[in-house]
């Protein structure tokens, strides 16, 4: 005796149009996930260099609280003593002391001429380059407080508004 | 009948019992089974959904995902930004500011004054600079040129606009608070996004709280 199975393939159709409906679902999701990673990855390589540029800011700050930046003749955080640094520039034992390519720095205001300080301009000069390599690449900067000894009249702490100029593998 | 394929099985010794068959070509019973195998009809004919629970499975980890997936993207888009944001740089550049030695003095030359002292002056209005200009105008002319000697702004340039305020603050009890503006510059668009800082003085009975933003 011979038995008959009749199948149907109407139903099979149906579950394939479904698979490829998911699988058409999950390709346009796998493609919105990898544009949103795209773009955080793009976030976070941002993030990357702006915690990089911080991290040479805060250097160039603590170079500018050292004993040979600061001002100490009366307390003030943050102050940078012209008048050393005009001393430093000259003295050779200072060569090689800070790990960098260039340190300059520079008076934003009151504006001066631009011009470099030496033993006949100064203090009415607008910059001390303490260090200049040939290639020095892009320097990090921050905003300092220049204060120096003024003996115009009488003589009196006088303050302006100045930039420190950095770069070098140890700021990188 | 369409879409159907009859398999035909030799009943053999195996196969004792058979579901409700219905009579199909020549006398023949068909078995309703989505399979094409015909070596799968046990002998006790019970029709396996093997297949159907993998493609529900299927179905509920795509749902899953998906629900996932938006939740994730819904998130990120609501996390909140920081486009307001305390910066260090300000602060230093504030502290900076408010010790910058100014070119009005008030008692002798060369006593100048810091342009922290000078803005307290200018909110006590009591006295003049010797070249006599007021303290407020001093303060305001330094404070514009030193931020913008300081940093590029303009439509073109990096930053869209700048405000610098300087607020007399005195709290008479718990409650109320005595607020008087000194100083206000500002320039450009400062609507949207902005970096800044702010930086306290004494001035007794009060305070005085000078702020800059910087606005991108």
């Amino acid at each position: 005796m011979i038995y008959c199975a009749s199948f149907s393939n109407k139903a099979q159709m149906k579950i394939q149009q479904m698979v490829f409906v998911l699988v058409a679902l999950v390709i346009f999701f796998a493609l919105v996930f990898i544009f949103y990673i795209v773009i955080s990855l793009g976030d976070i390589k941002k993030d990357g260099r702006t915690l990089r540029a911080e991290g040479a800011k805060e250097l160039l700050r603590s170079i500018a609280s050292t004993p040979e930046f600061i001002y100490s003749k009366e307390d003030c955080s943050g102050c940078v003593d012209k008048d050393k640094l005009f001393v430093l520039k000259s003295r050779k034992a200072y060569e090689g002391f800070w790990d960098l390519d260039f340190l300059k720095i520079e008076t934003i205001y009151p504006p001066n001429e631009n011009k470099e300080c030496d033993s006949s301009n100064y203090p009415d000069c607008n910059s001390i380059t303490l260090i200049e390599k040939e290639e020095f690449g892009s320097p990090e900067e921050v905003i300092v407080l220049l204060c120096y000894w003024n003996n115009e009249k009488g003589g009196y702490k006088k303050c302006e508004i100045g930039k420190i100029y950095a770069s070098g593998k140890a700021i990188k | 009948m369409r879409n159907r394929k009859d398999i035909c099985v030799r009943k053999s010794n195996k196969i004792k019992k058979l579901p409700k068959l219905l009579l199909c070509r020549g006398g023949n019973f068909c078995l309703f089974k989505f399979a094409t195998n015909v070596r799968s009809i046990k002998p006790n004919l019970k029709i396996t959904k093997k297949a159907q629970e993998e493609v529900v499975g299927f179905v509920a980890i795509v749902v899953i995902v998906a629900i996932l997936l938006v939740l994730l993207l819904g998130f990120s888009i609501k996390k909140p930004s920081n486009s307001n944001q305390e910066s260090k740089d300000l602060y230093q550049f504030l502290e900076s500011l408010m010790k910058y030695t100014s070119q009005c003095a008030i008692s002798y030359e060369p006593d100048y004054s810091e342009l922290g002292e000078l803005i307290k002056e200018c909110y006590s209005g009591a006295s003049l600079c010797l070249n006599q200009k007021s303290p407020c105008e001093i303060a305001e002319e330094d404070i514009k040129n030193i931020i913008e000697a300081s940093f590029k702004v303009g439509e073109a340039q990096g930053y869209k606009g700048y405000e610098f305020k300087s607020i007399y603050t005195e709290t008479e009890d718990e409650a109320e608070k005595l607020m008087k503006d000194i100083i206000l510059i500002k320039k450009g668009n400062c609507s949207s996004s902005y970096i800044g800082s702010e930086v306290l003085n004494p001035a007794f009975p009060g305070t005085i709280s000078s702020s800059f933003k910087l606005c991108y």
